[in-house]
């Protein structure tokens, strides 16, 4: 379990998805993008728009892989030493914040974006990805 | 007797062992070598049509020293194709530089960006003085959302 990841020194997560290992902080990522298509799927019913309430397990689960942002071992071991991944952080947590109190499409958009703006600094690869959660009108 | 017998099985173990080959796949579990086609092949095609679904046979020149979510296949002496995985859902073993592999997926040509091109090479780990030469986007063969990958 302990292989792979980065510069060979990171404690890896062996797992079915990446034969390398996977960062703590990976997983945490996964399980967003995961909880967040879980919610999109909510929010495209338009009645929990105007409930304005998910599922509590859900947002749990959600406020759980969130709140981890910040002290999750990264794939990258000098992912936090400028402060930049931070105020990413903070952002992405401030608008997902948001979005959970006051639910629409428009809040879950902008949280899906500043998820991206931080991928676009620090790692393109997933974009693509992240992209399919955008609700398109 | 006894001794020929166990010179030919041996032969046999040697022959077989010699010539297994360990295969893994990553991604589409069902993927088959079924159809495969050569780099060749591929420049043939990519050369009158803008893209093309394939399964294509390629030596991996090299790969995301980071996670393993990208890699570089030969595609002739002077050609690579950039090869990432669909929806980052799956990854290769970043120690398969040399291998061969049967990559599943559209092929096509693509302009990549300064900043992804800056991303790969700090992927590779590459000296900070390579990072910074680049300043033009390049335009690449690429099958960016493959969909299966077979590595022996």
């Amino acid at each position: 379990m302990l292989f792979g990841c980065s510069n060979n020194q990171k404690e890896c997560i062996d797992n079915q998805i990446n034969p390398n290992g996977d960062s703590e902080l990976a997983i945490v990522m996964r399980n967003l993008f995961d909880n967040s298509l879980e919610i999109k799927s909510h929010i495209i019913e338009l009645d929990t728009l105007k409930s304005n309430k998910l599922p509590s397990k859900l947002i749990e689960k959600f406020t759980y892989n969130l709140n981890l942002l910040h002290s999750a071992k990264p794939t990258d071991k000098n992912l936090r030493d400028d402060g930049v991944y931070q105020a990413f952080a903070n952002a992405y947590i401030n608008t997902s914040e948001k979005f959970t109190n006051n639910l629409s499409h428009k809040n879950f958009n902008v949280m899906v974006n500043n998820c991206i703006q931080c991928h676009e600094k620090f790692c393109l690869g997933t974009i693509q990805k992240i992209n399919k959660l955008y609700i398109r009108k | 007797m006894k001794k020929s017998i166990y010179i030919i099985l041996s032969c046999l173990i040697f022959s077989c062992s010699n010539q297994s080959k360990q295969v893994q796949i990553f991604g589409n579990q069902d993927m088959t070598e079924d159809g495969k086609i050569t780099t060749k092949e591929l420049l043939q095609t990519l050369s009158v049509q803008d893209s093309a679904f394939v399964k294509v046979e390629a030596v991996i020149n090299s790969i995301c020293q980071k996670k393993g979510c990208w890699m570089y296949v030969d595609l002739d002496d002077n050609n690579e194709m950039l090869v990432r995985f669909k929806d980052y859902g799956f990854f290769v073993p970043m120690e398969a530089s040399g291998d061969t592999a049967i990559i599943e997926g559209l092929a096509k040509v693509e302009t990549l960006s300064v900043e992804w091109l800056k991303h790969l090479k700090e992927d590779a780990n590459a000296p900070q003085e390579e990072i910074d030469a680049i300043t033009e986007p390049e335009t690449i063969y690429s099958i960016s959302e493959a969909t299966g990958v077979m590595i022996y």
